[in-house]
């Protein structure tokens, strides 16, 4: 017999509704605990169809349903509800500090200029004579474990209130987990100039490091500990 | 820029805590509670007017950079928006406001130590 969960969606259209407001739903919660806090969305959504959400594979994988559930952020598809809920009641709100467009769907353009600032591809000018792809030994390789997982869903960078404060100055989590990546990539010969680019107060800097990142990162990675290698790195160069 | 002010940081915190450690350990290990005028006499000789004016100028600039923190996070448009929508354009009034009200305690400051601690009008 399946109990009764009292789900809360925030809930705003820009076209229609002055204010956001929360509304209520009462979804099946079966007493397994196995079900995903994007699955009571849907039931949600069935019994109001404009109830609005971003999703895409959901498994965890594209990232695209970043939300704040019961005030932490995570992947509404790998969520389970019983990790979230509290006496029985569930308010699932867009990710923090971004733009809403409707109900649950923010406006990442913010989160992705950042991403975009840290220039997250490989850069390197010398020319390939060998014939094959640029090698690299398995110990170089395994320093990218941990840092090229990222799926971009910014969990991590809606959770940190200098990204709330700064998001046009502090590059935040997932773009800084990003140029780490590259910086820490033996094949990349632009090292110097990316730690050059983020050694001002701000890109950087303004992590104070409250680890809000790495307590709700869904793929189980570190953003502060990469911060701290980049700040590391910075205070090598001088 | 932002390695030179992380450092300027770290390095201004010690030089306060060092301060203060020398007060406190001179307090406990010397009768100042007893004795007003030796406490007087100690700190007015040239080498400690030395060092506490160094140390108000480092804790100066050490508090100055945590304010600038401070108004970058909430005085700015986004910040006073989000608390009170409509009304962002208070957002410069107040930062203005704050910066001189941070100015004033400076002088003030200043004014104290020059007038009646260094020079002892």
């Amino acid at each position: 017999m399946p109990k009764k969960l009292q789900l809360s969606l925030y809930r705003f259209n820009p076209e229609k509704d002055e204010r956001p407001f929360m509304a209520d739903y009462e979804v099946e919660y079966p007493v397994t605990g196995n079900m995903m806090v994007i699955d009571a969305i849907r039931q949600a959504q069935e019994k109001d169809s404009t109830v609005t959400f971003r999703r895409s594979c959901a498994q965890g994988v594209c990232g695209s349903d970043g939300v704040n559930m019961n005030g932490k952020n995570g992947l509404a598809c790998i969520t389970p509800v019983a990790d979230v809920i509290t006496r029985g009641r569930l308010e699932v709100r867009p990710l923090p500090g971004l733009p809403v467009i409707k109900d649950l769907i923010v406006d990442m353009k913010p989160f992705y200029e950042q991403y975009e600032k840290v220039k997250p591809y490989l850069d390197n000018e010398d020319e390939v004579t060998t014939g094959h792809e640029r090698l690299q030994s398995p110990d170089d390789r395994d320093k990218l474990d941990g840092l090229y997982e990222c799926v971009l869903c910014a969990c991590c960078s809606t959770s940190c209130p200098s990204f709330w404060w700064n998001p046009d100055k502090f590059v935040g989590p997932a773009a800084l987990l990003q140029a780490y990546r590259f910086i820490a990539d033996t094949r990349d010969t632009q090292k110097k100039h990316r730690l050059k680019k983020l050694n001002d107060a701000f890109s950087v800097y303004r992590c104070h490091g409250i680890m809000n990142c790495t307590s709700v990162c869904p793929k189980g990675l570190n953003p502060s500990k990469a911060i701290n290698e980049i700040k590391k790195e910075l205070r090598k160069i001088g | 820029m932002g390695t030179f002010l992380w450092i300027a940081q770290r390095v201004s915190a010690l030089i306060l805590l060092s301060y203060v450690l020398f007060i406190l350990i001179s307090y406990f290990t010397k009768p100042y509670q007893y004795d007003a005028s030796l406490w007087y006499f100690d700190i007015h000789t040239t080498v400690m007017k030395v060092f506490t004016s160094a140390f108000l100028v480092v804790m100066v600039g050490h508090a100055l950079q945590g304010l600038k923190a401070i108004e970058d996070d909430y005085f700015t448009e986004r910040t006073i928006g989000m608390f009170m929508p409509g009304m962002t354009y208070l957002a410069k009034v107040l930062k203005y406001t704050y910066r001189t009200f941070i100015g004033l305690v400076i002088l003030v400051l200043a004014y104290v130590v020059v007038f009646s601690y260094l020079m002892e009008l």
